[in-house]
């Protein structure tokens, strides 16, 4: 078994357009979305099969019991967090570390558990795990982990595995990363893309993770962000494998809850071209 | 007064849209999508001013105090302690900065130092400012960052907060200490499921809020208009999009052609700060 794993940096550059297209074109059987702060994967991806909902609890929070509490301040002193105000705690700033439960002479504080997120697992011939975070709730890197833990849940043998990353290059890619064999990297033509194209890089040679790069919205095929991007790719001896012009059709297809393989067969054969060095790349293929 | 231009979806256009909201407003830019900064693309000419490194607390251990009593190690919630071999072992990548060790620590073997995971860099030409958040590559959580660019602004002047996409514990610290939102959403499926989220987030913490749809196409996005008018959010103004416009910004430049959108923007929030003026 193989695991793809799509990202960016830069938000908007098409994760999902990509993700689900590839899904669609190589008929993958197990697939994710740890976009776990703006999910959508899941609005084109098969959106008839059955579906079951976990509740995620990825750390806890403090409630003060202001029946038995003293007010003797020695909490809110010290909560780094400044998440205590006359004695209440406000579960958006509290991290849940504990202190203040640890610390409290009467014992009227109280660590709960918190439901930060959900899990979503659609399975019918296809397994499919998305997870979504609470507004405003951190630890989303611990969802993606849960994300994927239940993902490699299968019941049958699967050959390749994709799953559309999230944006940025902090704590929720970091653990996308994990089991990885191969990331790429979706860039788009434009300042932009390319500095963020540049920082992911980075990150996925600081952690060891194999990526290649695929140039996204390109405005025409002689773009000199194309020879950029490639100059800097062989720089970095990270594999190239193609761009994709920009397509006012995806916007259309995407709408109406459709891939853009279904619309346009220009697209679906460059698409198809840039998918197969993708999987020659995932599968140690000679090219 | 602080606005803060976030977007929930990714790609939306809040960079765009924020840089040249801080050219008409004569406002200061602030770049908190400390990930991927880019603000800086938009400005001609920015020489750095200023540069401070930005840290997080974290425990430092002074192992002959150590009585190996394992307070600090049962106590992180977080697993960022652990004893190996009799010996503590300190993970920073996933310490939060509570500093509850230290507090719990009877014998004084435990003292705060700091990590650098970033840093905050003011630039400026003849006529705009920017401060710039960026996190070192290969950290994790950049909050202690975030945190620290309000400590750069003050109650009298005019800030545009260009946020991280997403809707997490950052973009909700953000618009917690912010005066008033403004959300860049786009004519998408995708952008609506979104723009859902991030109306919930900043309705938890009950600012005011309008909307920019950005790369708007003839025909519109109906669901789009539905959703705000039923959450009765104001559409301020929606720009096109175009080639020339996506090409000129993807090479940095600020486009003139538009400012007659940003000038509707500027007047919503000038309307918006006499309001509460009065």
């Amino acid at each position: 078994m193989r695991t793809l794993l799509i990202i960016s940096g830069k938000g908007g550059t098409g994760k999902t357009t990509i993700s689900s297209a590839f899904i669609k074109v190589n008929e993958i059987r197990a697939f994710a979305d740890c976009d776990v702060e703006a999910p959508n994967l899941y609005l084109v991806t098969y959106p008839s099969l059955k579906t079951t909902t976990k509740e995620y609890c990825g750390g806890y929070k403090a409630t003060i019991d202001t029946a038995k509490c003293i007010k003797c301040g020695e909490c809110k002193d010290n909560c780094r967090f400044s998440a205590i105000t006359n004695f209440i705690v406000d579960e958006y700033k509290c991290e849940g570390c504990g202190l203040c439960e640890a610390l409290c002479r009467i014992n009227a504080i109280k660590l709960n558990k918190d439901v930060s997120g959900f899990i979503t697992i659609r399975e019918e011939g296809e397994r499919f795990v998305y997870g979504s975070l609470k507004c405003g709730r951190g630890n989303s890197g611990k969802l993606v982990s849960t994300v994927k833990k239940e993902l490699g849940k299968l019941t049958t043998i699967i050959d390749t595995v994709v799953i559309d990353g999230p944006p940025g290059l902090g704590c929720p890619v970091i653990s996308a990363f994990a089991g990885v064999d191969l990331a790429l990297i979706v860039s788009e033509e434009g300042k932009s893309g390319f500095s963020d194209m540049c920082r992911m890089i980075e990150t996925c040679k600081l952690n060891q993770v194999e990526c290649c790069v695929l140039l996204n919205k390109v405005s025409d095929n002689k773009s000199p962000f194309i020879t950029e991007v490639k100059e800097y790719c062989d720089k970095m001896k990270v594999p190239y494998v193609g761009q994709l012009l920009y397509n006012s059709a995806i916007v259309k297809a995407n709408n109406e809850a459709n891939s853009i393989i279904n619309f346009d067969e220009e697209m679906k054969k460059s698409m198809i071209e840039v998918f197969d060095k993708v999987k020659n790349i995932l599968y140690r293929r000679s090219l | 007064m602080k606005i803060a231009v976030c977007s929930g979806k990714g790609g939306t256009g809040k960079t765009f849209v924020s840089t040249n909201l801080a050219k008409v407003l004569f406002a200061t830019y602030i770049d908190s999508d400390i990930e991927e900064p880019n603000g800086s693309f938009y400005f001609e000419n920015l020489r750095e001013v200023a540069t401070y490194p930005s840290y997080k607390a974290i425990p430092s251990f002074d192992l002959d105090k150590c009585i190996k009593c394992r307070t600090c190690v049962d106590f992180c919630h977080f697993n960022a302690l652990l004893f190996i071999k009799d010996k503590i072992k300190f993970f920073p990548e996933l310490c939060h900065s509570c500093m509850g060790c230290k507090v719990l620590c009877k014998t004084g073997a435990i003292t705060e130092s700091k990590e650098r995971v970033g840093s905050i860099t003011i630039k400026t030409n003849e006529e705009d400012i920017a401060i710039v958040g960026q996190m070192e590559i290969g950290q994790r959580n950049g909050g202690a960052i975030v945190k620290e660019l309000f400590t750069f602004t003050n109650n009298r002047e005019d800030y545009v907060i260009d946020c991280p996409p997403g809707t997490g514990c950052e973009v909700g610290e953000i618009i917690q200490a912010s005066d008033l939102i403004l959300v860049v959403t786009e004519p998408t499926l995708f952008g609506l499921e979104n723009l859902k989220l991030i109306v919930s987030l900043i309705k938890l913490y009950k600012k005011p809020c309008f909307l920019v749809v950005n790369k708007e196409n003839e025909k519109g996005y109906k669901p789009l208009e539905e959703f705000a008018n039923a959450e009765g959010l104001k559409i301020v103004t929606k720009i096109p999009y175009s080639v020339k416009t996506a090409i000129a910004n993807a090479k940095g430049y600020r486009t003139t052609e538009l400012k007659p959108y940003f000038d509707l923007i500027k007047k919503e929030v000038e309307r918006y700060e006499n309001l509460v003026n009065n």
